[in-house]
């Protein structure tokens, strides 16, 4: 059937914000599925909460609105904009429940309007576990023994009906919020409860385990004719019991037998023709080893994780064809773009292996519980692909950014074998490298860690040959044949180099093979590429074949989505594409991440999907002989490649990379400060926990500690006495120092930030952004304002001024990112980042200035004062802005949820309105925060924020709240005749603060603490206990002040109008 | 795999590439074809339409599983192409390595070449004939001898020699199946369906198979040149007079066709890999099919009167299957399955049974 007549105006909901277990590839599919629309001439009007992606750029839709993703707004929108059709299935769980919220009642059918790719019959049957496990059995497929419980009770009677160990999964979660593995009834209890708490509909399912069983995922897509392919299945190498988002997943899967691949192929579609999805759906298995004994575990109707590693993996876009089947196509009636030749229902065939391998936050969340079941904790996750298994899991290991470039991981030369063994019994990010280590030492067989740890030997195999290589290197004559198997299984030179103590016996460049859908059978015209060791070079041919004579610019990615770089830099990478091509230039773009828009198979004239590693980089180089490359917009990932890059001799666009030096190396950049005139709080560098004491004291506490080169705050803390001092040496210099700690005196000033554009003579600020909290928190996790809303004319004066000799200064072409702090009427520098930033996104949303496009622009010669938005700071527009930070403590056990200059946030929303207080209601809502009017605040305060706790806690009492506080703050409460009850501490005999949380009477925690991070301590499993309630706490006045301020108002998220930021 | 001889696979063209052996050591010449199944390699192994060729595997990780270690053997491929084969498969146990496999079948293998590459060149360039060889000292003997090799006819080879009967429980419907060297594992599809068969030597005559009195005729897929088999061609033509309900598929298919007057030509690179898109022009359905195939109905051969092609390749627009307008015969190109995960040409077997049935019904 060909398109659907009746749709011309249609609704797409996104994602809403980056959170783990539903992150960048959302952005993926909505910008994929944005594209779809609008190249059948329909109108799309789009809803995201989420600033930071590109489907909510004005070139993505013809109506956009960056408002809170609720039910009732998106109601708003449709009466707003009237729309025939809206598409739900593109914004990951978020959308699918707004969607399944809109087809209750008569609202859409009143209006005449239709839910496109979402069919509430095939939804309810997926993910209600009593209506699937209902459909399963109506169609013979093997579902795990489980029940649906609404009550703890009936849980635990469950359990003993079916014996321990179960699994306790929410239904209508994110990501499996909530859920777990269950051993006995005391944990039982605790899951369970927790698990009730997250399911939007209270009920979960208690299921038998088969941790041990393979996992096993198919990609399916299904269209309205009733067509069906499988587009790609995976397997996880972790078994059952791992939640996929966190497993080194594998495709194609690599150890089923053909019967077996047949039986659960046959199965996948089975199951998605009986639930009739029509669009892209995910199943996914567990497979009983050596048996053909199955169990479905669960079906994601709609796009997903999975399904952009899919698309990747193969070539296939699942979101665009799933797009294009609900307006009304036939999967053949779809050609593949990537071929040209072959239709979207021809089933992919691959010839080459892919890897994924998850980017968990353990690197910076160093008290975080990094054990791993079935609640997903990685931010992000890196893709390679590689001839054979072994390079990929090369390539895997050193894309995620550990500063590895082997299996071996650093930290566990240390550990005993016994040790190693612990490791590999337990199920955490480091098993992988343990069972490297154990293959290594030889303190387990392949068998032994099999039993233990129930991974395919084939996988332990594959491990076990990258260790006899490695062994092969250090022991045997180096010679030609030896090099180029080394090569083959994707050793480094660097690696081959160190290993064997040998020079290499002959230099040689990678050669490249594409992706095609179809294993070369058909010839395929899309430039999508990864490294091989072959003689034969296709991308040279293809571009030997197609010689265009363009000047060719590669652009470096930012690689995987972690705390502190984020979707924005992959925004700023697909911008500076666009303006490349749309300039003439031929744009490459080299990044390893299969969630993002940067790696769409069209995004770029060619993709390379490789490691952004100096070697793999030289390769690239080698083969694209670029004229110029590009690192500014690809965060600290693409900056780090600039030294390598600059000695290869690549003209490098943009800001010298001497300027990028000076700006991070803290004598250079006092050098500089002083020659511009430019304050910034006092400070020193040190190497050892002596010195950091010495300086700390002359300092005088409060100060700040970090070590040099850092992004996203990492490792960065607020020191107050010695022992904070020493407890952060102590973590920090537990890995090698290579580069000096920096210690500055702590201003707790009013933080402001600026993005400037910079052609090296003029400079462009779109807007001045100032921080709800006071300088302490990161700004990534503050709530920002613009434009700036307290600050006096001088003050803005000064900052404009300052950051125009910075830029200067650093010469800086292209973007720079600057952070102040305002002390006593006083403006510090903080920092200075010469390359794009996490705000780029949203003020250039907000101010409707194509920041990325202008300092491309630049880069490449042009001048700001022609580029038609003048200089110096751009005239503010008549609105407010609030970025409000989105974070994922729910899903990070014993994670300190108390903000400070270490980032913690995963994700920002965006509130747009004509004044702040309405503006922040936005932010907030979509943030989440229910805005409960009355009911109970709870205080506790260290002893310098009580003075203004005083005030807050008033504010709150006016509002008719009642408040709660522990010993210290009550009794200061009532001296100042603040009404508050006194609740004992948490170690203290109940009922405690444990029992008032539990009691549901509080709606609000106001907790600062002079401590933190550890959690042993009592305010931190204080803090822990309201996540798991999902009772929102602010860890800075600021935030609950601001709070006050929405509260205080006369109006609700009703009251406020919706704004289509493509009219501002 | 890390020391082993190297072998070399040189093209009728001269194109050379250098991998290492696998399997039989020697020499083997055959055609060159490439598959794009991902995870089927023992049965494609065991497949006797691919007698005469060199079979190269896309995927390039191959046997991780192991091979099942069967006695009983057919012709198979002349030899057998994969970039990396695997060591230590998981059943290590049960099965042995391709490697081990190759040798006890006396198979010439080559692995470890960039079988990408070879891909697209066959893509490029056509099917051509190969060989495998340890040594390149008479190379221009070997390239001589693959230019003049031509896959041979095997039909004769490869039927069985007397008439073998396949009882279904319940059986309804009669069919006979000349064996032009098929995999018997179809017929157990018909078998469930209440059709019991009779697979018959290839040559078997016309009146003979009639005088059976079968409720439908079968004619089997089988390998090599679809123009080595006149005789069969006029067998088909005296069966499908009849009046019996006649079905076939693969090689089956294309002696129809030509029974019917149409012809048969070569495809550049031939449909091998089980993902080919099949699309009914009646019903819009598209179904993924298994095929292993060179040649196919040539577009407008077969006059309008007599028959005309219902199902048609996706990709390539050819014909997929054929119904005849003057009798009661019905032919598909791919390999039909009702089992193990390809279900979605389940329907044929139904159809072949619904015919019978109206023949049945009308007599």
């Amino acid at each position: 059937m060909p398109k659907r007549t009746d749709v011309k105006k249609v609704l797409m909901i996104g994602s809403g914000p980056i959170v783990i277990g539903q992150a960048a590839e959302f952005d993926y599919a909505g910008t994929q599925a944005c594209r779809a629309l609008k190249e059948e001439g329909l109108e799309v009007v789009l809803v995201n909460s989420n600033p930071a992606t590109i489907m909510t750029d004005k070139t993505m839709a013809d109506k956009i609105y960056i408002e809170p993703l609720t039910v009732e707004v998106v109601k708003r929108i449709i009466d707003i904009e009237k729309p025939d059709s809206v598409l739900a299935n593109m914004g990951g769980q978020t959308g699918l429940n707004i969607g399944m919220e809109l087809s209750e009642g008569d609202f859409l059918s009143s209006r005449g309007v239709k839910l496109l790719g979402v069919n509430p019959e095939t939804i309810r049957k997926a993910e209600d576990r009593q209506a699937f496990k209902d459909t399963m059995l109506s169609i013979g497929e093997p579902c795990i023994p489980s029940k649906v419980v609404e009550s703890v009770e009936d849980a635990v009677a469950f359990a003993h009906e079916i014996g321990y160990p179960v699994v306790v999964r929410p239904a209508y979660t994110l990501g499996g919020t909530g859920g777990g593995f269950v051993h006995s009834d005391d944990e039982m209890r605790e899951i369970c409860a927790g698990g009730l708490r997250a399911s939007l509909i209270h009920q979960v399912l208690i299921e038998k385990s088969v941790a041990g069983w393979k996992e096993i995922e198919f990609e399916v897509i299904r269209d309205s004719a009733g067509n069906c392919i499988d587009v790609c299945s995976m397997e996880n190498v972790d078994p059952v019991g791992v939640h996929t988002g966190d497993s080194i997943v594998v495709a194609p899967a690599q150890t089923m037998t053909a019967h077996e691949f047949r039986m659960l192929r046959a199965a996948a579609l089975n199951i998605v023709t009986a639930l009739g999805v029509e669009g892209g759906c995910n199943v996914q298995f567990a497979l009983k080893p050596n048996s053909s004994e199955y169990a479905v575990i669960e079906v994601n109707p709609r796009v997903s994780r999975s399904s952009a590693l899919a698309s990747k993996a193969t070539g296939y876009p699942i979101a665009k064809v799933a797009c294009k089947i609900a307006i009304g196509y036939h999967l053949d009636e779809i050609v593949n773009a990537v071929t040209g030749k072959t239709y979207a229902c021809n089933e992919p065939a691959v010839d080459y292996c892919v890897i994924k391998f998850p980017k968990w936050p353990f690197d910076k969340f160093v008290y975080a519980d990094r054990h791993l079941g079935t609640q997903m904790k990685a931010t992000g996750e890196v893709m390679s692909i590689g001839s054979g298994f072994e390079i990929a899991f090369m390539k895997a290991v050193r894309s995620i950014e550990l500063g590895i470039d082997t299996p071996n991981l650093p930290k566990l030369d240390a550990c005993s074998d016994e040790e190693i063994k612990e490791i590999i019994g337990r199920m955490d990010d480091e098993r992988i490298f343990a069972i490297y280590a154990a293959l290594k030492r030889r303190i387990l067989t392949a068998d032994e860690i099999f039993e233990i740890t129930k991974i395919d030997r084939w996988f332990l195999s594959k491990l076990n040959r990258l260790v006899q290589m490695e062994k092969e290197l250090a022991e045997e004559t180096l010679d030609e044949e030896t090099y180029l198997r080394a090569k083959r299984l994707g050793f480094l030179d660097k690696t081959i180099r160190r290993l064997s103590g040998q020079e290499l016996p002959v230099i040689r460049h990678a050669s490249y093979k594409m992706v095609d859908t179809c294993a070369a059978e058909f010839d395929a015209e899309t430039p999508y590429f990864y490294s091989s060791w072959d003689d034969e070079n296709e991308a040279e041919l293809y571009n030997a074949e197609r010689h265009t004579g363009k000047k060719r610019v590669i652009v470096f990615g930012s690689g995987p989505i972690r705390i502190g770089q984020g979707i924005e830099f992959d925004y700023c990478s697909v911008h500076c594409v666009r303006t490349l091509k749309k300039l003439g230039y031929e744009a490459i773009i080299a990044n390893n991440n299969p969630e993002t828009v940067s790696t769409d198979f069209d995004t770029a004239d060619r993709l390379y999907f490789d490691p952004l590693t100096p070697e793999d980089v030289d390769n690239v180089l080698a083969t694209e002989r670029p004229d110029a490359v590009v690192v500014q917009f690809g965060g600290q990932t693409a900056i780090k490649l600039t030294k390598h890059l600059e000695e290869r001799g690549v003209r490098i666009l943009g800001t010298p990379a001497d300027s990028i030096d000076a700006a991070e190396d803290r004598e250079r950049f006092d050098e500089l400060l002083e020659q511009c005139g430019i304050p910034r709080p006092a400070g020193d560098t040190v190497f050892t926990t002596e010195e950091a004491l010495q300086v700390a004291n002359r300092l005088q506490y409060p100060v700040l500690l970090r070590p040099s080169y850092v992004l996203g705050g990492q490792n960065m803390i607020i020191a107050y006495d010695d022992n904070d001092v020493k407890e952060y040496m102590a973590i920090i210099t537990s890995h090698e120092l290579e580069n000096p700690v920096l210690i500055d005196k702590y201003l707790m000033g009013k933080e402001v930030e600026v993005d400037a554009i910079c052609d090296g003579h003029d400079y462009l600020i779109p807007g001045i952004m100032e921080h709800v909290e006071r300088a302490g928190i990161h700004s990534g996790d503050s709530i920002s304002v613009y434009p700036a809303q307290t600050l006096s004319r001088e003050i803005r004066d000064t900052i404009v001024e300052y950051t125009g000799r910075l830029a200067k200064a650093l010469k800086v072409v292209g973007l720079v990112n600057i952070q102040y702090v305002v002390h006593q009427d006083r403006v510090y520098v903080i920092e200075v980042n010469p390359r794009s930033s996490r705000t780029v996104p949203y003020i250039s949303k907000v101010t409707g200035i194509p920041m990325v496009e202008l300092a491309t622009r630049c880069m490449l010669g042009e001048e700001l004062s022609s580029l038609g938005f003048g200089t110096g700071l751009y005239p503010e527009k008549p609105l407010v802005a609030v970025k409000v930070p989105v974070f994922s403590f729910e899903k990070l056990r014993d994670l300190d949820v108390q903000l400070g200059p270490e980032m913690k946030s995963t994700g920002e929303v965006l509130g747009l309105s004509d004044t702040f207080e309405k503006a922040l209601l936005k932010g907030l809502v979509a943030a989440g925060y229910k805005m409960k009017k009355k009911g109970g605040v709870l205080i506790t305060v260290r002893d310098t924020d009580k003075p203004e706790a005083m005030e807050i806690a008033d504010r709150f009492v006016s509002l008719g709240f009642d408040l709660y506080a522990t010993a210290g703050t009550a009794n200061k409460l009532n001296r100042e005749m603040i009404p508050a009850s006194s609740v004992r501490k948490m170690h203290e005999e109940h009922p405690n603060i444990v029992d008032l949380l539990e009691s549901g009477k509080i709606d609000y925690i106001l907790s600062t603490d002079t401590h933190g991070r550890d959690p042993r301590l009592a305010s931190v499993q204080m803090r822990r206990l309201a996540i798991e309630h999902a009772i929102p706490v602010f860890t800075s006045v600021d935030t609950a002040r601001a709070m006050l301020r929405c509260l205080s108002m006369n109006q609700t998220m009703d009251d406020v109008e919706l704004v289509d930021i493509t009219k501002l | 795999m890390e020391k082993m001889k190297t072998a070399y696979l040189l093209l009728e063209d001269g194109t050379v590439y250098r991998g290492y052996s696998m399997g039989e050591t020697g020499s083997a010449v055959g055609e060159v074809v490439f598959n794009t199944d991902m995870t089927t390699y023992q049965d494609l192994l065991m497949d006797p339409t691919y007698s005469g060729q060199i079979v190269v595997q896309t995927y390039p990780l191959i046997g991780n599983r192991g091979v099942d270690p069967v006695s009983e053997t057919r012709l198979m491929a002349s030899g057998y192409i994969v970039r990396e084969w695997c060591v230590e498969p998981t059943d290590a146990h049960e099965f042995i390595t391709l490697d081990a496999f190759l040798r006890q079948q006396h198979i010439v293998g080559l692995c470890g070449i960039d079988t990408r590459a070879l891909t697209r060149h066959i893509r490029n360039h056509g099917v051509m004939n190969g060989v495998i060889t340890d040594s390149l000292d008479n190379r221009e003997s070997w390239i001589e001898q693959a230019k003049n090799y031509r896959v041979p006819p095997a039909v004769g080879k490869i039927s069985v020699a007397a008439p073998v009967r396949y009882e279904a429980e319940n059986a309804r419907y009669e069919l006979a199946v000349p064996d032009y060297g098929f995999r018997r594992s179809l017929l157990e599809f018909l078998l469930q369906r209440g059709c019991s068969c009779t697979v018959y030597p290839a040559y078997t005559p016309a009146q003979e198979l009639l005088a059976t009195h079968p409720d439908g005729i079968l004619l089997s897929d089988g390998p090599g040149d679809p123009w080595d088999n006149p005789e069969i061609v006029e067998i088909i033509k005296t069966l499908v007079s009849s009046d019996t309900p006649v079905f076939g598929w693969g090689l089956g298919h294309q002696l129809m066709a030509v029974a019917a007057g149409g012809t048969i030509v070569k495809l550049p690179v031939g449909h091998r890999g089980s993902n080919q898109p099949v699309r009914d022009a009646h019903s819009g359905r598209v179904m993924v099919t298994e095929q292993n195939h060179g040649y196919t109905v040539e577009e407008g051969s077969l006059p309008p009167e007599r028959a005309y092609a219902f199902l048609r390749n996706v990709n390539d627009g050819t014909i997929e299957g054929i119904r005849y307008l003057d009798h009661p015969v019905f032919t598909v190109q791919f390999e039909p399955s009702d089992g193990n995960g390809y279900q979605d040409t389940a329907w044929v077997f139904d159809e072949w049974v619904r015919l019978m049935e109206e023949q049945k019904s009308r007599a």
